[in-house]
C-alpha cells in the first residue's frame, strides 16, 4: 500500500482495512495522519480563499515581459548565475572599469616604449587602487540604489494599475499605515487614540501595552479607521508626540473584486440551473450527482462572497497599527562605557576588514582572464619590438 | 498543449509563458504566502519564483512533470528568501503580526466553520519550521505524491515521510490547543 491511497481513504473518512494498519505500523507519516485527520482534514482545502494580489499577476507578466525584450542570454545568465547580490555585482563594475584601463595603459605603455618598468608598474598600480575605491563606494551606495529602485516600481505598478482599471465603475482600494510615536504619557497617549477612533466612526481591534509605570512602557494597537480620515487620523497620532516610524501601503484590489463577482454571477446561475435539474430528478444517482455539484457551488458562492465582503470591509476601514514607547521619566541615557565601546569599535574593525578582504578576492578572481589576456598581449608586443630590434 | 507552450516559451516566446504559468499563478503565490507567513513577502518571493521559472526553463528537460519543476523553482526560492530574511527585532515582529492579523480581522458574519479551521491551520502552520512546513504544504495542501515531493525538495523520500509525520503532530497539537477537532478527544 502507498502512503497516498492510506491518506485518500483516511481523509474520506472510509474504513480501515488490516492493509492499511500494517501500512501505518511502518510508517511514521500515514500513523501520524490516522491519528490526526480530525483536526488535519481541512489542510487540502487550506489555499481555497487565498485571493491572488492583482499587483502579482500583473508585476510577473510585466517582468517576464521586459526581461524577454532584453535578453541577451548567455552574458545574463552567467552574471545572474555567478553573482547573486547587488554588492558583488556594484564591486565588478568597478572592477570591469579597472580592467579596461589596466588594459589601455598597459598596452600604451608597451607601444609608447619609452615608460621604464618601473613607471608601468606604478600606473598598474595606481589603476587598481582606482578599482578598490570604486568598489567601496559602491558598497556604500548599494542599498539606497536598491531602495530608490523598489520606490520606481512601485510608482510604476501603480500608475499602470490606475489606467488599466478606468473602465471599472468603483475601484477598491484598501489602504493601511502603520506608525511608531514616542510619547511623555502612555495612558493619556492611548486614551486620546481610543477617543479619536471612536469619535471618526471606527474601532479599537487590539490594545497591549507593556512595561512598568516610569520605566518606558510599550504599547501596541490596531485600530480600524474609516478609509477617508485615515489621513487626518495619521496626522492626529503624529501629534501625540515624536513620530518615529510612519509607513503606509496602498493596494489594488479593483480587479481581484470584479473578477469574483463575475465568478459569483456565474456560479449562482449554475446553481439556479441545478436546483431546477435537482427539482426534476428522478434517478437516484442523478440526485446524489445534483447535490454534489450544487455543494460545491454553493462553497464557492459562500467562499467568493466572503472574499467580497472582506475587501468591502478593508476598503471602508482602513487597519492601522500604531505602536506606542513611552519616555522613560526617570532613567536618564546611559552612555556605554569605555569597555563596550573598545569591544564595538573592534568588531566593526572586523567586519570592514573581512568586507574590505572579500571585495579584494572577487576583484582578483574577476581580473585573473584579464591579467592572463594582457600578459599574452605583452608577450606579443615584446616578440615583436624584439624582431624589429634584431632587424 | 502544455508541451508545446514550453518549447515555446524555452524559445524566448514571453506571451506563451504567460499562458503556461497563468495555470500555476495562484499555486506558485499560495505556496509562497505559506512559506513566507506574510502577503508582503509571500507576493515578493512569488514575483522572484515567476522570474527564475522563465530564467531557466532551458534548464527543464522533461524528467519530472513540469508542475514538479516549478514546485522544485519555487521552493527553493521560498528557502533562498527564508535564508536572506534578516533577524527581526521584537517591535518589527509585533508589527508583522498585527498586519498579519490585520488581514483576517474583519470576519463576515456567516464565515464557514471550514474557512475558520484554514485559517486557524495557516497560522499553525507558521510556527512548524520551514523544511518541515515545505514538506507539508507540497504533500498535504498542494497534494504532490511522496515521490514528487521528495524531487521537488531535492532529498529523499524517507526525509519527505519523517518531516511530513514531525509536521502532521505539530500542527494537530497546535490546533487542538486552539480548540479544533472534537473536545477532550483522549478524555484527558
Ligand atoms: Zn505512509
Amino acid at each position: 500500500m502507498r502512503c497516498e491511497e492510506f491518506e485518500r481513504i483516511i481523509l474520506s473518512g472510509g474504513e480501515i482495512t488490516p492493509d492499511m494498519r500494517d501500512h501505518a505500523q511502518h510508517c511514521a507519516a500515514c500513523r501520524a495522519l490516522e491519528e490526526n485527520a480530525d483536526v488535519l482534514s481541512g489542510a487540502r482545502d487550506m489555499d481555497r480563499d487565498v485571493e491572488v494580489p492583482a499587483s502579482f499577476c500583473r508585476g510577473w507578466r510585466a517582468q517576464v515581459r521586459r526581461d524577454a525584450a532584453m535578453r541577451r542570454p548567455s552574458l545574463r545568465e552567467r552574471i545572474s548565475d555567478g553573482l547573486a547580490s547587488l554588492n558583488r555585482r556594484m564591486v565588478l563594475r568597478g572592477a570591469a572599469v579597472a580592467a579596461c584601463a589596466l588594459v589601455l595603459v598597459g598596452v600604451g605603455a608597451q607601444l609608447g616604449g619609452r615608460e621604464s618598468v618601473s613607471d608601468t608598474y606604478s600606473a598598474k598600480a595606481r589603476t587598481a587602487n582606482y578599482a578598490l575605491s570604486s568598489a567601496g563606494a559602491a558598497y556604500g551606495t548599494s542599498y539606497d540604489s536598491a531602495a530608490m529602485f523598489a520606490e520606481e516600481d512601485s510608482g510604476e505598478t501603480e500608475a499602470r494599475s490606475l489606467s488599466d482599471g478606468a473602465a471599472q465603475s468603483e475601484r477598491k482600494i484598501v489602504r493601511t499605515a502603520q506608525m511608531s510615536v514616542e510619547v511623555e504619557d502612555m495612558d493619556a497617549a492611548v486614551a486620546a487614540l481610543q477617543e479619536r477612533v471612536q469619535a471618526l466612526g471606527g474601532t479599537v481591534d487590539s490594545c497591549e501595552i507593556s512595561g512598568r509605570r516610569g520605566e518606558g512602557r510599550w504599547a501596541s494597537l490596531t485600530l480600524s479607521v474609516p478609509g477617508g480620515a485615515l489621513d487626518g487620523f495619521l496626522s492626529g497620532a503624529g501629534a501625540l508626540g515624536t513620530v518615529t516610524r510612519e509607513a503606509s501601503q496602498t493596494t489594488d484590489m479593483t480587479d481581484t473584486y470584479y473578477d469574483n463577482a463575475s465568478r459569483l454571477e456565474s456560479a449562482r446561475a449554475q446553481k439556479q440551473r441545478l436546483d431546477e435539474l435537482y427539482a426534476q430528478a428522478q434517478d437516484m444517482s442523478d440526485i446524489i450527482e445534483i447535490t454534489d455539484a450544487i455543494y460545491d457551488l454553493q462553497w464557492e458562492i459562500d467562499t467568493l462572497t466572503g472574499a467580497n465582503q472582506r475587501i468591502d470591509t478593508r476598503v471602508a476601514l482602513s487597519q492601522v497599527s500604531i505602536s506606542l514607547t513611552e519616555k522613560a521619566s526617570d532613567a536618564p541615557e546611559e552612555t556605554p562605557d569605555l569597555l563596550t565601546r573598545v569591544k564595538e569599535s573592534a568588531q566593526d574593525g572586523v567586519e570592514a576588514l573581512a568586507d574590505f578582504l572579500e571585495s579584494l578576492l572577487l576583484l582578483i578572481i574577476w581580473a585573473l582572464p584579464w591579467l592572463v589576456l594582457i600578459a599574452a598581449v605583452v608577450a606579443v608586443i615584446a616578440g615583436i619590438r624584439r624582431v624589429r630590434r634584431r632587424r | 498543449m502544455e508541451s508545446s507552450l514550453i518549447a515555446a516559451a524555452k524559445g524566448g516566446d514571453a506571451s506563451a509563458f504567460e499562458t503556461l504559468m497563468g495555470a500555476y499563478e495562484r499555486k506558485v503565490y499560495a505556496l509562497c504566502l505559506r512559506m513566507m507567513g506574510n502577503p508582503h513577502d509571500g507576493e515578493d518571493c512569488a514575483q522572484e519564483a515567476m522570474l527564475r521559472i522563465w530564467q531557466r526553463l532551458s534548464q527543464y528537460r522533461g524528467d519530472s512533470a513540469f508542475s514538479t519543476w516549478v514546485y522544485r523553482v519555487t521552493a527553493s526560492c521560498c528557502t533562498d528568501a527564508l535564508r536572506r530574511r534578516r533577524p527581526q527585532s521584537s517591535l518589527e515582529a509585533m508589527q508583522e503580526d498585527g498586519f498579519d492579523a490585520r488581514d483576517d480581522a474583519p470576519t463576515p458574519p456567516e464565515a464557514h466553520e471550514a474557512r475558520e479551521t484554514q485559517r486557524a491551520i495557516a497560522g499553525a502552520l507558521a510556527d512548524v519550521p520551514a523544511d518541515m512546513r515545505s514538506v507539508f504544504l507540497l504533500r498535504d495542501v498542494h497534494g504532490l505524491s511522496v515521490e514528487d515531493t521528495a524531487r521537488a525538495l531535492g532529498i529523499s523520500g524517507g526525509t519527505v515521510k519523517s518531516r511530513l509525520s514531525r509536521a502532521r503532530e505539530k500542527l494537530a497539537r497546535s490546533l487542538r490547543a486552539q480548540g479544533f477537532g472534537p473536545q477532550n478527544r483522549d478524555g484527558r
